[in-house]
């Protein structure tokens, strides 16, 4: 058995506001393997998105109260903030949220991208540079021209490809994506997730994927972590949380799934649910 | 991509026309609007002060409209205004009659532009920076509380500040000269001496302006790099691990500096009309100085041509400024 990519091993997480001490991360234990997907799911203030900066060391007011996380063996909490700089993208990544707002509006898209490697100490000529940022805007299922691009001019699904690209640049063995289609619509959603997973399988690399949407999410993971309040209340494989789900919220997340099996509870009421084509054809 | 901008470019020269033509034709009708009529009071004060063996006054204020043409209709006088413009004549001036407003005007110009434009582009430069520091949160706090010292400053108006400076470093310890542009009698050259004088005289005009100036241009940096600091991309660009300098610099920077250079095309459109308290407090040979000798003595032909020059040269400096805008943000030149 090879060493874990991350360990996160009872890990609380304190913001201290005006009221007093927020626990938004409570005694929250996990790890992954190489190569392993892992989903967060719960909702918004259950701690997800603050683990996932915690491992980072991008808290912004919250501090680390207890617990270990480890990175490929090595403790986090030894590394210094100088070192972690250099960690961030190399062996973490994160694709974020805010895909719309997350470039920066006046570099264009190959500008950006270069910008990584040259903060971590990667030489290329030219001609090196230009060829590796075609490859990788290829990979995420983008023209190469597009590196000419200001982020004004591509749409919302391809800034996000735009994201992953950037994510898999100095080929990282975790990516964290927190909830990176959550600004897309349900179609692109799937694309998007989809080209994240064929990277991330080219790449070998472990990914947390973060969200709130049970379906979306169990289609792309294999283990899947649910958080309620900060604690990590249930995990396990997709197919036992679904067919055997342990706890209330859990229980709750999967029955808020439309269903096609209770479309009559539906058709009973007042509204009609709208069946788009799309869904038809599957992902 | 460059067929828009030039599409771009051609949209705002239009827009340039139109406020050169709106402003020409405003100067035109301005002074024409107002109560009293500028020969008559001419020569009223001339009489006044040089007795009363002029004449009939009555033939003398017709002579003088006819000189002026402004015995003809007011579409005569119009046109006959735009064809002075574009001939750059811009007639004499009241008060020292022999001399053309032009001349005053270039006499003055060239004592403005450079006091103006290097205090507006220190203080842009000095403040900008230091307010881009100052909303970094790794700036040294000695820094920022020295930043806060200067924006204290700018809440000072730049003439009274002047009033201080002059008081002490010309007045109490004389180190600078109290006022003029260089030396009485100095003829001007082209060599060390008269350079050393010119800046010897601009030291305390230049102070005053830049001090006060600095705080501006740091406040509302300040604010800008606070804001721009929360946005997204600055959260990526730190999650990529980028070195802190080029995240202010390229991500930080580069965004908050757009407001900035709105600010500094109609600052550097100003210029010409010159600081005038600045001006007047240093008796500093400029045009702002010019300008107001000439409003108080009622010169209205050199009012005018001031105003005329203000108008045209913000216009162009707007102009100018949208033809860099596209450059430093991608976004402007798709006409949204």
């Amino acid at each position: 058995m090879s060493v874990p990519v991350v360990e996160v091993d009872q890990l609380v997480i304190d913001y201290g506001t005006r009221g007093g001490v927020f626990r938004a991360v409570d005694d929250v234990s996990f790890s992954l393997n190489p190569g392993e997907r892992f989903g967060l799911v719960g909702e918004s203030g259950s701690g997800k998105s603050t683990t996932i900066l915690a491992l980072m060391r991008m808290l912004r007011g919250g501090r680390v109260s207890s617990g270990r996380m480890r990175l490929n063996g090595r403790d986090l909490a030894e590394v210094s903030d100088a070192e972690y700089r250099s960690l961030r993208f190399a062996e973490i990544s994160l694709v974020p949220q805010g895909a719309m707002s997350s470039l920066n509006p006046v570099l264009r898209i190959g500008e950006q991208m270069g910008d990584i490697f040259d903060d971590h100490g990667v030489r290329h000529t030219r001609g090196q540079r230009a060829t590796i940022i075609r490859e990788l805007l290829t990979q995420v299922g983008l023209p190469p021209e597009v590196r000419h691009r200001y982020p004004h001019e591509l749409s919302g699904g391809m800034k996000q490809r735009v994201c992953i690209a950037m994510g898999i640049a100095l080929r990282p063995s975790l990516i964290l994506a927190d909830e990176p289609t959550s600004a897309l619509d349900v179609i692109v959603q799937k694309q998007v997730l989809a080209t994240l997973g064929r990277v991330q399988q080219d790449l070998g690399a472990a990914v947390i994927l973060i969200g709130h949407d049970m379906a979306l999410m169990a289609h792309f993971v294999t283990r899947l972590g649910v958080m309620y309040k900060g604690k990590l209340v249930e995990t396990g494989s997709v197919r036992d949380i679904f067919a055997n789900p342990q706890h209330d919220y859990t229980r709750m997340l999967i029955n808020s799934l439309p269903s096609f099996d209770r479309l009559k509870s539906f058709r009973s009421g007042a509204a009609r649910p709208v069946r788009p084509a799309a869904f038809q054809e599957g992902v | 991509m460059t067929a828009n901008y030039w599409d771009y470019v051609a949209r705002r020269f239009g827009i340039m026309l139109l406020v050169v033509f709106l402003a020409v034709s405003i100067n035109f009708a301005l002074p024409r609007l107002m109560p009293g009529d500028p020969i008559e009071n001419q020569l009223n004060q001339l009489m006044a002060s040089g007795g009363g063996a002029m004449g009939d006054v009555g033939a003398m204020v017709a002579s003088y409209r006819a000189r002026f043409g402004l015995d003809q209709s007011i579409v005569t006088q119009y046109l006959a205004y735009w064809q002075s413009v574009f001939s750059l004549d811009l007639g004499f001036s009241l008060t020292n009659y022999p001399e053309r407003v032009g001349d005053a005007i270039l006499a003055g110009l060239p004592w403005t532009l450079g006091l103006l434009g290097f205090a507006t582009l220190v203080s842009f430069t000095v403040g900008t920076l230091l307010g881009g520091l100052m909303g970094w949160p790794r700036s040294p706090r000695l820094l920022k509380s020295f930043g806060s010292g200067v924006l204290l400053l700018s809440s000072v108006p730049y003439f009274l500040i002047g009033m201080i400076l002059l008081y002490f470093f010309a007045v109490v310890f004389r180190i600078f000269p109290a006022g003029g542009g260089m030396p009485f009698g100095m003829s001007a050259g082209f060599n060390l001496e008269t350079i050393r004088a010119i800046a010897w005289h601009a030291t305390l005009p230049l102070l005053s302006i830049i001090i006060a100036e600095i705080g501006a241009w740091a406040i509302g940096m300040r604010g800008m790099m606070v804001s721009v600091l929360g946005e997204d991309y600055i959260a990526l660009a730190d999650a990529k691990g980028l070195r802190p300098r080029r995240i202010f610099l390229r991500y930080g920077m580069r965004n908050a500096l757009l407001p900035q250079m709105t600010k500094l095309a109609m600052a550097l459109g100003h210029i010409v009309s010159g600081a005038i308290l600045v001006e007047v407090i240093f008796s500093y040979p400029g045009i702002g100085f010019r300008l107001y000798q000439a409003i108080q003595s009622k010169d209205y032909f050199v009012v005018q041509g001031i105003v005329l020059l203000l108008s045209v040269s913000i216009a162009i400096a707007m102009f100018i400024l949208d033809l860099i805008y596209p450059l430093i943000d991608p976004r402007i030149a798709k006409g949204k």
